[in-house]
């Protein structure tokens, strides 16, 4: 038991549960593309065809908190962003392992993968099932005047996803597919200690 | 049934010693006042910036983002240092180039010294103590000045970016950037902060601010 800590005024002193688990070492996060090599996303949106994604198996939770997507090329056309998740694990695509957000803390239990073109299978999307959380969609090619080329989202409801779980990126174009670099970071904690 | 006190005390200031138990404070309708834990690392003169540009001398990012080039970096120098980013701000000035890339990225491994200049990080807490050069180190340097460690996607973490394939034009409106973790890295030392800005054929001429937590690792871990 410790005494809680109060400022010289008497206000109570708190920390929000974000901070908290980034000190922890419980946040983690995938990311795609280096320096000036971006991954080039998939031609169309295309249903059980994601960029990244982070799986919980049973038994562990995830709560994805922060997406960046930088758009360094985009010539292609009906631009479709999304981020999305469902129950059901991830299929195939190359393994990234998630990096604590915290320099020298501890592996992840949980497990990802990141591929370009739609190279990460995951459930097909069905709007009784899936959840939707985050998208941006653009008709037009990026030029001159088209300003929105770097995309965050921050929820302030972020989506808990209780293992056995998937949580997708998708990153897609018409024509070219748009050349990213992609941030997903997300907060891991035991079943247990959520329900 | 439990039964919360705290001391109503909204119209004059308390200043409560260290080390000692006092009444939290309620307002006049007895709602308990908290404050959230960055404004008390910034009271607490906790909270250092680091920043590059002065007036309407902004500084030139690199022609080409380029591994192991940084124009910013913050370093926790020993394990018993941890270096906690909360804000960045960049504010681009001309950007006639293509291809901008700007980023903030982590590593466990300090900036090289060499060939860039050191910054004393400013506490902003007016008054506030410096951070001990001991532990703490950070440098500003245009055009990629400021020497990292590589970046590897299974060891560096990325933080933020910014990406637009054009230059800035009649109606690209967006040209001032901003980075407000939602969790923030945690850089228990030795590692380093850093922040790249940088575009094609002309680098972009920008200020910046990265505003960081200097706190000891025992306190975390």
């Amino acid at each position: 038991m410790v005494a809680v800590k109060a400022s010289r005024r008497g206000e109570l002193v708190v920390i929000d549960f974000f901070t908290q688990m980034a000190l922890e070492g419980r946040a983690y996060q995938v990311r795609a593309g280096t320096i000036t090599t971006p991954l080039v996303g998939d031609l169309l949106v295309t249903d059980s065809a994601a960029e990244m994604c982070v799986d919980a198996a049973a038994g562990v939770t995830v709560i994805p908190v922060y997406l960046n997507v930088a758009i360094r090329l985009g010539t292609g056309i009906l631009h479709e962003y999304a981020a999305k998740s469902v129950a059901s694990a991830s299929t195939a695509g190359t393994a990234f392992v998630p990096l604590n957000l915290m320099l020298g803390g501890s592996a992840a239990l949980s497990t990802a993968r990141v591929g370009a073109a739609g190279a990460v299978s995951v459930a097909a999307e069905a709007t009784t099932t899936t959840r939707r959380h985050w998208a941006y969609s653009n008709p037009l090619a990026v030029a001159a005047g088209h300003d929105f080329t770097t995309h965050e989202w921050a929820p302030i409801n972020p989506p808990t996803l209780v293992g056995t779980a998937c949580f997708y990126v998708q990153i897609a174009a018409s024509g070219t597919g748009p050349s990213h670099y992609t941030v997903t970071d997300y907060i891991e904690l035991t079943t247990t200690a959520v329900s | 049934m439990s039964d919360l006190r705290a001391l109503v005390a909204q119209d004059t200031l308390a200043t409560y010693p260290e080390g000692d138990f006092w009444p939290l404070k309620a307002s006049k309708r007895g709602e308990l006042i908290v404050i959230d834990w960055y404004k008390q690392m910034a009271i607490e003169g906790r909270i250092y910036q680091v920043r590059a540009g002065t007036i309407t001398t902004p500084l030139v990012g690199d022609v080409v983002i380029t591994d192991t080039a940084a124009e910013m970096a913050i370093d926790a120098l020993t394990t018993t240092a941890t270096v906690i980013p909360v804000y960045l701000n960049i504010a681009v000035r001309l950007g006639t180039g293509t291809l901008h890339e700007y980023a903030v990225k982590s590593v466990a491994a300090t900036q090289t010294a060499v060939g860039s200049t050191g910054f004393t990080p400013l506490n902003l807490l007016l008054g506030g103590g410096a951070a001990d050069a001991t532990l703490y180190q950070a440098r500003v340097a245009a055009a990629g000045g400021v020497t990292v460690a590589a970046e590897v996607a299974t060891t560096t973490r990325r933080h933020w970016a910014f990406s637009s394939p054009v230059a800035v034009g009649a109606g690209n409106t967006v040209t001032t950037q901003e980075w407000t973790p939602r969790v923030p890295p945690i850089i228990a030392g030795v590692g380093s902060a850093y922040v790249q800005i940088a575009a094609t054929t002309t680098g972009p001429s920008y200020y910046a601010a990265a505003d960081f937590i200097a706190i000891p690792t025992v306190n975390i871990s």
